[in-house]
């Protein structure tokens, strides 16, 4: 995303908090990817609970709208929008979690926990080189540190700005831009020594 | 994969692709682009490596755009619904609380029989319990001096309460207001005919309070107290309680016991002040 469409973002935004539905709406498709894979993300890749919790971002999203004044990026403000709300699903579940774990089944015998267990895989037949690429990069990110991972993610994956990632991470921009220089390089010498990505 | 790009401006493109540049440096490195191959294909390179990235990321599942619309689209309905709420609920609300607790004002430019005066341009009110509610006939205005033979009742045309149409606005949504026409008149519990006191007389307090953003006057009858001027500096001095209204001739008071007490030290106080809110002092 450029800083013209982020300006655009940045519009939109203020035309929504003054009531228009058209203005929200564009709002949503041009964001609605990026969140939508955020929230995949926090629910552990489950598409259901992404898809709730989408919704439940976007409810946010416009019963805070009117506090948002276009003094920080959008991008910024939607980003924490998104960790509170990931953050409060995760305690809510949490919680849940805690209660069944003491619940008895009808027949008055203690319950046991289950867990299920998702074998997330793909068979044979569904890799596909697209999807052979996808678990590449995938596996390549995870051997990254935690801060270099975090970077590469929002800069590549969620379209942020390095300005817009200095304000979300609290760091001033040339530690965000060594770091993406970094965490860069070094994606590329593994997916080229995997793949010979080029 | 182009890891040895040694062009100087290779720093440059990969600034370039994240954004950082201002403008000036942005149409440099364009310019530089055109003519450099080693940083051209850097330049891919970064492109098809955002694109790898990027491409981790799913496509939004069908129909979530059209779910996440309709639950906004709710939300905004409710919203508009609270607002319209505040904004035509709260004036009839504030009209419904005043009816039932805001006192009659009575009143007669001469002393004439108020009861039969002919309905002024002022607001009035019953008092529920208190006995200053207006007689039955219509257009009056309440009892006479001679009536109940308590209190002389003075108008104060310069605090007249409310417009004829505010009147009008709580007469139509409550149909309680005593004296409006072809409203019917509370019943009114008998006065005492004693008291001790005689030379008391009313003035009207006026308060607009806004609801809604409507004015709505809400106007109080005040027991009047007369003192002397040092009497009346001393009591003001000493009052620890809110002075509402202050002008040349006196001051409304809050009423509590306390400034009761203190002002029957200084004159007669009838027992009934104590239903005021508001009490006038007014300075010989």
């Amino acid at each position: 995303m450029d800083e013209r469409e982020r300006d655009k973002l940045t519009s939109l935004a203020l035309e929504a908090a003054g009531g228009s539905e058209s203005a929200f709406e564009e709002l949503l498709t041009k964001t609605e990817r990026t969140v939508y894979n955020m929230a995949l993300r926090a629910t552990g890749g489950d598409e259901h609970d992404a898809a709730d919790l989408s919704q439940e971002i976007y409810i946010k999203l416009w019963r805070s709208l009117p506090s948002f004044r276009g003094d920080s990026s959008f991008g910024t403000w939607l980003f924490r929008i998104v960790q509170n709300a990931s953050a409060d699903r995760a305690r809510k579940l949490a919680k849940e979690r805690t209660v069944s774990l003491t619940l008895e089944s009808d027949d008055g015998e203690e319950g046991r926990e289950e867990t299920d267990v998702v074998d997330l895989s793909p068979t044979p037949e569904e890799r596909t080189l697209e999807n052979e690429r996808k678990e590449d990069v995938l596996r390549a990110l995870n051997t990254l540190s935690d801060k270099h991972r975090e970077i590469v993610m929002l800069r590549y994956m969620d379209g942020y700005s390095v300005n817009e990632i200095a304000d979300i991470l609290s760091l001033d921009e040339g530690t965000v831009k060594s770091r993406l220089f970094r965490a860069r390089e070094k994606l590329k010498i593994i997916l080229e020594k995997w793949n010979g990505f080029d | 994969m182009n890891t040895h790009n040694n062009c100087e401006f290779s720093e440059k493109v990969y600034e370039y692709m994240d954004g950082t540049l201002n403008p000036e440096e942005r149409e440099r490195v364009l310019e530089h682009l055109k003519g450099c191959e080693s940083c051209s294909e850097l330049k891919r390179e970064q492109e098809a490596f955002a694109a790898l990235l990027d491409s981790v990321n799913e496509e939004l599942p069908e129909g979530l755009h059209d779910r996440i619309m309709s639950n906004v689209r709710r939300e905004m309905r409710r919203d508009r619904f609270m607002r319209a709420l505040k904004r035509y609920a709260m004036p009839v609300a504030a009209a419904l609380v005043l009816a039932f607790t805001v006192p009659a004002v009575l009143r007669a430019n001469d002393g004439t029989d108020i009861a039969n005066a002919p309905a002024t341009d002022e607001m009035f009110y019953s008092l529920g319990e208190d006995a200053y509610a207006p007689a039955e006939t219509e257009g009056g205005l309440g009892r006479s001096a001679e009536q109940d033979g308590v209190y002389d009742v003075k108008e104060d045309a310069e605090d007249s309460c409310a417009s004829a149409d505010t009147k009008a606005t709580i007469a139509a949504s409550t149909g309680a207001v005593t004296g409006a026409p072809g409203a019917p008149a509370p019943e009114e519990p008998a006065l005492e005919a004693e008291s001790a006191h005689t030379d008391a007389a009313y003035f009207n307090y006026s308060v607009t309070h806004t609801f809604g953003g409507e004015g709505v006057v809400t106007c109080y009858v005040c027991p009047i107290f007369t003192l002397s001027a040092d009497e009346y500096k001393t009591l003001l001095r000493e009052f620890d309680g809110s002075v509402m209204q202050k002008d040349e001739s006196g001051a409304v008071l809050k009423n509590s016991d306390k400034l009761l007490g203190k002002l029957s030290e200084l004159v007669d106080v009838d027992s009934s002040a104590e239903k005021f809110d508001f009490v006038r002092i007014n300075s010989k």
